[in-house]
């Protein structure tokens, strides 16, 4: 799985964008993860999502998204959870017009990084 | 007129309280139904979800959990669905669907063991049923309908399976997944989609002589 960091470091409260990206001829799979480290005592919800191009930028649509609770989340076992993520699939392979973009909407400052991971 | 299948999305999650699908295209068709499915890992509370932007209402018959849930006449066009939830670290699947020529949904669940998922759906001729198994800690395989989904968040051993199929209306409609359980529990929600009566019945006609 290959995999890009396309925000890392302090985010002001609002929306911050990132890409376009071009996956790789191929892909199907688009994974999208926030980091959790940095977030254990911040209160707010976070939100990210990305949009879907098949033509090279011209046109996008909604192509899924999340929401998760800040601070510090802990599994069944207790052990404490790093990072959040969604992940779809694309309706065909990538090709070279194949591109994604996103955003995270925060309110509240905070320090994370948000990594694109695709297979 | 026939329940058709239309449409169908899915998107897996890990850590959060909210998913969005992709954005897929709903019919224009008459009489279209949609329905979402969430399945989670570990227990959560306080599910809501949409669909075009139209709240779901839990299906009568799917109470508890109340994770699936019917949208009449949600937009057409390209759109998204979500739910939202409280609590449960951990994987999670949502999947919705649409369906046109349908008047009306109605649910029911079932338990499942660790090697099998098995609902029976009241239905008739016309109608479509859809189930909607989900197990936290196992996988699903060899669907004895015609299957639409079959979704895995994580691994087998730690993660959400959620899956659907559907079959035809023929008055109780069997719909059963195998399970390989890593140390796990799930249920099962199935949805019956009655067919809408059509604007045009068949009249009649009887003649009288004076």
């Amino acid at each position: 799985m290959a995999s890009v960091t396309t925000l890392t470091g302090s985010l002001l409260t609002g929306t911050t964008n990132f890409g376009p990206l071009t996956p790789a001829a191929g892909t199907t799979i688009i994974e999208v993860a926030v980091d959790r480290a940095g977030l254990t005592l911040l209160t707010k919800p976070i939100s990210w999502s990305i949009e879907l191009s098949v033509n090279s930028g011209s046109t996008w649509r909604s192509y899924g998204g999340a929401t998760m609770q800040a601070g510090q989340l802990l599994d069944s076992l207790l052990v404490v959870q790093s990072e959040s993520s969604f992940l779809v699939t694309l309706p065909s392979p990538a090709d070279a017009a194949t591109r994604i973009r996103g955003s995270v909407v925060t309110l509240e400052p905070l320090t994370t990084s948000v990594t694109v991971r695709t297979s | 007129m026939s329940v058709a299948f239309d449409n169908k999305v899915t998107v897996t999650g890990l850590n959060v309280t909210t998913l969005t699908t992709p954005a897929f295209t709903i019919t224009s068709a008459a009489n279209v139904f949609g329905v979402t499915s969430l399945g989670v890992q570990n227990a959560v509370t306080g599910v809501t979800a949409s669909l075009g932007g139209v709240n779901g209402v839990a299906i009568i018959g799917c109470l508890s959990p109340a994770q699936t849930f019917s949208v009449p006449a949600p937009p057409s066009g390209s759109q998204t669905a979500t739910a939202s939830w409280t609590g449960g670290a951990g994987h999670c699947v949502l999947g919705a669907a649409t369906v046109s020529g349908a008047f009306y949904a109605t649910g029911t669940t079932a338990s499942v063991t660790t090697t099998l998922s098995s609902i029976k759906i009241q239905s008739t001729n016309g109608d479509l049923t859809m189930d909607f198994p989900v197990y936290g800690n196992g996988v699903f395989s060899a669907p004895t309908q015609t299957q639409e989904w079959n979704v895995l968040s994580g691994t087998a051993a730690d993660g959400a399976s959620a899956a659907s199929s559907i079959g035809p209306g023929t008055g109780t409609t069997t719909h059963a997944w195998t399970i390989v359980d890593s140390g796990g529990g799930g249920f099962v929600d199935g949805v019956n989609f009655a067919q809408a009566i059509s604007a045009n019945p068949s009249v009649a006609v009887i003649g009288i002589t004076p």
